[in-house]
């Protein structure tokens, strides 16, 4: 609502200053559009990256600065104009306005609601460029960041402050280790802040994943940032800058936030596109030479901070697209080559019905260990390395049946690791419950459950424990190493629970 | 023609400050239609930075302008007035692509787009 009495009192201002200083502005000529780039005569005191406003109230980015033109990126439809039209320049740069009021909303890059609820509240104007924190403002990844994806939390933990890629093919679940990595944060007794930014994609799928992260209470410390495939590609290539502009706002304030990037392929592709028709050198594929920096400069602004500059942090998890699995395509290897860890989806595994389909020997992640706490890193120290024996066991066994009984062991425990790593989409699972399952699987505890009743057999004995043996759920809620004794307790009433089941 | 060359009949077409009408029959009959729109180009480019606009709300309002001053902060440069009486009153400058507002609508507008701002 606005405050009459304000208004009046900021008209009085204004007039008292009218006659004190006069109002500068650099006004430029429309030349010509050409799809979305207008060329713009004029504007000599333009930089790069400001942002100007065009006679119909359109607003632009300056991207190239010419001897005797300026290029400027349409960040709306911009039917209306035409050339002479004039251009004005704001003397800011592009910004975004960040604030609380951002929480449960779904915006486009410039900060505007899509969700056709109110207006968003005037807060702080982030800017869409900024130079990441230096190294004094830092300090190492070491909190976790809980997936509630069992083969995640044990095997490629991720930190907070952690870059970690999720790539794959189409249709593998990349979005969905996302979505659940963002449900799965409602279980922090503070919720890290998380922000979608879908890039490139369809209306539908945008919905869809919002409606999910309604439905299952997410949004409410979610912030979805959409620049569709039928927005303008500069949009598109705002799009991550936006997002992480608002995370910076949450991280200046010390909060914790999760960023996921779905997914930079497009972004490479909306930026190629900006690139060709402002006529820059076209390189390898087609992308400009600064495609590379495109990508480093938006992942390094991921951060954990250190106490004395509030200890927030920003994690990214990009995602992006390969096609028919090749990970050595130029975009997937500088996206591997910026980002401290990869999660690698394969459609093999997807088509054999491992969901989530990780490929184990080429995710990796380089920084998370340090932030994986004791109790998960005490049972889970022998699982990436009993599955890499089985994968190789596995392919030998094939050529021949005369296998000795340790083998025959190795393999039956690799496929029950296997088993248990599967995990449905949406059911992401708290930290006790995932070491139950992993500590039940290492320690033999499940060789003798039938393959088929596997997920049945987990999900009745989480329930089971968390019922009746809630101090073994509290004592894993620690994170602190197993003990013998807890180690004890989980045995006993795994075996407790098991002979209820097999009867 | 590359860019030097279109500058080089830009210059040749002024006598003094004045634009020369005979040579610019001349320079604009021997070139190509494309050389001719860049040849324009460079001609308005020339006007631009060797004048300077003065709009005012009213021909009144001349004599309110302290025109030694204005020839002061602009030497070398020639004054053109025009009229604009949606000014209401001040004076707006355009100096190349520089706009100086001195005026109560540009003023007005500008609170208005502080208050949208604020306010939204």
């Amino acid at each position: 609502m606005i405050d009459s009495s304000k208004i009046i009192e900021k008209l009085e201002k204004g007039l008292m200053t009218f006659s004190e200083e006069p109002r500068m502005q650099s006004v430029g000529k429309i030349e010509k559009n050409t799809d979305g780039i207008i060329v713009v005569s004029g504007l000599y005191k333009a930089q790069m990256g400001e942002e100007v406003i065009f006679e119909d109230g359109t607003q632009g980015m300056v991207l190239n600065l010419d001897e005797d033109y300026v290029s400027v990126a349409l960040l709306s439809g911009g039917e209306s104009l035409r050339e002479g039209a004039t251009v004005k320049t704001t003397g800011r740069m592009i910004s975004i306005n960040a604030s609380a009021d951002l929480l449960g909303r779904i915006i486009n890059p410039l900060g505007e609601p899509l969700d056709g609820k109110a207006k968003i509240k005037q807060g702080e104007q982030m800017p869409i460029e900024k130079i990441a924190a230096g190294v004094v403002e830092r300090e190492p990844v070491n909190t976790p960041l809980k997936t509630g994806i069992k083969a995640i939390d044990a095997m490629i933990p991720i930190g907070r402050g952690q870059r970690e890629l999720i790539i794959g093919d189409r249709g593998l679940g990349k979005t969905a280790i996302a979505v659940d990595t963002i449900i799965n944060q409602k279980q922090n007794k503070k919720p890290v802040i998380c922000i979608y930014v879908a890039i490139g994609q369809k209306q539908s799928s945008i919905a869809q994943v919002a409606d999910k992260l309604q439905e299952l209470g997410a949004m409410g410390y979610s912030i979805v940032v959409a620049a569709g495939a039928s927005d303008p590609a500069s949009l598109q290539y705002l799009a991550p800058y936006a997002g992480t502009a608002i995370a910076e706002y949450f991280l200046k304030k010390g909060e914790d936030v999760l960023i996921v990037y779905d997914d930079l392929t497009k972004h490479a592709w909306a930026y190629r596109q900006i690139s060709l028709v402002l006529r820059r050198p076209a390189g390898r594929e087609a992308y400009p030479g600064d495609i590379f920096y495109l990508h480093s400069r938006l992942l390094e602004r991921a951060v954990k901070l250190n106490s004395k500059n509030g200890g927030g942090s920003i994690t990214a998890l990009p995602i992006i697209e390969t096609q028919a699995n090749d990970i050595s395509a130029y975009i997937p290897t500088n996206v591997i080559s910026i980002t401290d860890g990869q999660i690698y989806l394969q459609s093999d595994l997807f088509n054999s019905g491992i969901r989530p389909a990780i490929n184990v020997g080429n995710s990796v992640s380089r920084v998370g260990g340090s932030a994986q706490t004791g109790a998960m890193k005490s049972v889970a120290g022998k699982t990436r390395l009993e599955l890499a024996q089985y994968a190789e066991l596995a392919a030998f066994a094939q050529f021949g049946s005369d296998l000795d009984a340790a083998t025959l062991a190795q393999l039956e425990r690799g496929k029950r690791t296997t088993e248990i790593l599967k995990q449905p989409q949406y059911k992401p699972l708290p930290e006790p419950l995932e070491i139950l399952s992993i500590f039940a699987v290492t320690n033999g505890l499940l060789d003798d459950v039938p393959l088929e009743d596997f997920h049945k057999f987990e999900q009745e004995c989480h329930a089971y424990i968390t019922k009746n043996y809630k101090k073994i759920i509290e004592e894993l809620s620690t994170g602190q190493k197993i003990t013998e004794a807890v180690g004890k307790e989980i045995k006993e009433a795994t075996e407790k629970f098991k002979k209820t089941f097999l009867v | 023609m590359t860019k030097k060359q279109i500058d080089k009949l830009t210059l040749a077409s002024y006598k003094g400050n004045k634009l020369n009408i005979k040579k610019i029959y001349k320079i604009t009959s021997g070139i190509s239609r494309r050389d001719l729109k860049m040849y324009i180009y460079a001609l308005k480019n020339w006007e631009r930075k060797h004048n300077v606009e003065i709009i005012i709300p009213d021909e009144k309002y001349k004599r309110n302008l302290n025109l030694a001053m204005i020839k002061r902060i602009f030497p070398e440069k020639e004054i053109k007035y025009s009229i604009d009486s949606t000014l209401t009153t001040g004076v707006k400058i355009i100096n190349q692509d520089m706009v100086y507002d001195f005026n109560l609508k540009d003023t007005l507008e500008d609170i208005v787009e502080h208050i949208r701002a604020q306010y939204d």
